[in-house]
């Protein structure tokens, strides 16, 4: 089975924190890469086994309410810290695009089939095709 | 400045024979230069884009938006773009990129630069490695970083030599068009000068990544390469003077278009796509809100001098409180006279 890569991964936690109305502590979500490239790069010898309870603790306890989106983010192996900074980096200015261009279509009125998810959806779509070339970076 | 009520003289449909007045010599010389295929080509995004319209919103079809949607795409797509790759992308155009949206001047994302993008994501092989297959000879584009790519003359890229999309077989056309559209005001000059400028700058100082070094350092510090090569002219003059989707402020159209080339220039410096003037425009698209908050908003709340904006942050408090605190009535519109004296 292929691994999921680290860009489809925060493209997919952009899409539940949008569609899921799950905005609470995107920055606290945002710390769920670098906690787990952290983990994985970290020398630990034979206290290995600590690097999953600790992303574990990462993902559920601070975030509190938004697990979903930092299990997400938790999922992909990071190559490198800046790696993980950069995928933290495209997961806030995603969701921070997301919301700004989701105000401007409910500004100017979608077609009523369109409105709400669909529209958001579309958005999302867009922006993971725009944002594509930052997953080669 | 213009209000909801106040009524441009210039009609939707006068502003849409403008643009593809302006596209024509670009479409011409694309079709003198390659022929059949690139007149099947244009025709066919064209057909596309107007079939769809029709379909779901036909009263439409007559201010002829969907025509210059066609036009542009056909400009965008690869020189050896097949006719159902070309009806699809101008389908998408109106389908994805304008109809979701609620139709013309409601689209937060260039349909061009949409069907384009969406296009790059689903049949990459078709725009990876755009090529002419004119007079027996097919080559690589000096923007693809693949093996077989070559560094063009000068000459080559502004007589429309160099390999690439159907806008680059007559840059000379695609900048008389957007020159035409200048002069006729139809569009912001500050836009593709803004744009053009920005990526010449960042052509001269921004380093190759290790995809550029290796396979296509012709790419480094060559101005004249970037402003020729792929969609940019295309991108300057056609995309990202769309109104619909650029801000509205002077200086928000201006900060819109250095975004744009930093993009572009970040996309084909460090990553294998091969032109990022469509993504580039898009991610542009997506800040439009954020750059109209920033300029307009901000502004009509009250003024941008230090003393305005220590205001600014007073009159975030609750109206009641500040009624209080003042002692004065509601400010009214963002003057420096406005503010109560007691704050």
């Amino acid at each position: 089975m292929m691994p999921i890569s680290a860009y489809d991964a925060v493209m997919l936690a952009v899409a539940v924190t949008v569609l899921g109305d799950r905005r609470g502590r995107i920055g606290w979500v945002a710390v769920v890469p670098l906690v787990a490239a952290l983990a994985a790069l970290a020398p630990l010898g034979e206290h290995g086994y600590l690097v999953a309870p600790v992303v574990a603790l990462v993902v559920t306890l601070p975030p509190l309410r938004a697990p979903a989106p930092a299990l997400v983010l938790a999922v992909p192996t990071y190559g490198s810290l800046p790696a993980a900074a950069l995928a933290a980096a495209l997961y806030v200015s995603s969701v921070w695009l997301a919301d700004l261009l989701d105000r401007r279509v409910e500004e100017r009125g979608p077609p009523p089939s369109w409105r709400g998810a669909p529209a958001r959806l579309l958005v999302l779509a867009v922006l993971y095709a725009t944002l594509l070339p930052v997953g080669h970076l | 400045m213009k209000g909801p009520f106040l009524r441009s003289p210039q009609s939707t449909r006068g502003l849409m024979v403008q643009v593809v007045v302006a596209a024509s010599p670009a479409l011409f010389a694309a079709v003198v230069r390659l022929g059949a295929p690139a007149a099947a080509a244009i025709l066919s995004a064209v057909a596309g884009a107007v079939a769809v319209e029709a379909t779901l919103k036909h009263r439409s079809v007559a201010d002829g938006s969907a025509v210059v949607t066609g036009a542009i795409v056909a400009l965008l797509l690869p020189a050896d773009a097949p006719p159902w790759l070309a009806a699809i992308a101008g389908a998408l155009a109106i389908g994805l990129g304008k109809a979701p949206w609620g139709g013309l001047g409601k689209n937060p994302f260039n349909p061009a630069a949409l069907s384009r993008a969406v296009l790059m994501v689903a049949l990459p092989a078709h725009f990876f490695a755009p090529a002419w297959r004119w007079d027996a000879v097919t080559a690589a584009s000096p923007l693809s970083k693949e093996i077989g790519a070559t560094a063009p003359s000068w000459t080559a890229l502004v007589v429309g030599d160099a390999p690439g999309c159907l806008g680059q077989a007559a840059p000379w056309a695609v900048v008389a068009g957007g020159l035409l559209l200048v002069a006729l005001r139809t569009i912001d000059w500050r836009v593709p000068l803004a744009y053009l400028s920005a990526i010449a700058a960042i052509a001269l100082v921004l380093p190759g990544g290790a995809r550029v070094t290796g396979h296509a350092p012709w790419l480094v510090g060559d101005p004249m390469l970037h402003l020729f090569g792929g969609g940019t002219l295309v991108a300057a003059f056609f995309l990202l003077t769309d109104p619909a989707t650029a801000p509205m402020s002077q200086g928000g159209r201006i900060a819109f278009a250095w975004i744009a080339a930093i993009a572009t220039m970040a996309i084909r410096n460090f990553t294998p796509y091969p032109d990022g003037a469509a993504l580039a425009v898009l991610l542009a698209n997506a800040c439009a809100p954020w750059l109209d908050r920033v300029t307009i908003e901000r502004r009509t709340q009250l003024g941008t001098s230090s003393r305005a904006r220590r205001g600014r942050r007073e009159w975030r408090v609750p109206w009641g409180r500040q009624r209080e605190v003042s002692d004065g009535a509601r400010p009214s519109g963002g003057t420096r006279s406005s503010r109560p004296t007691g704050s």
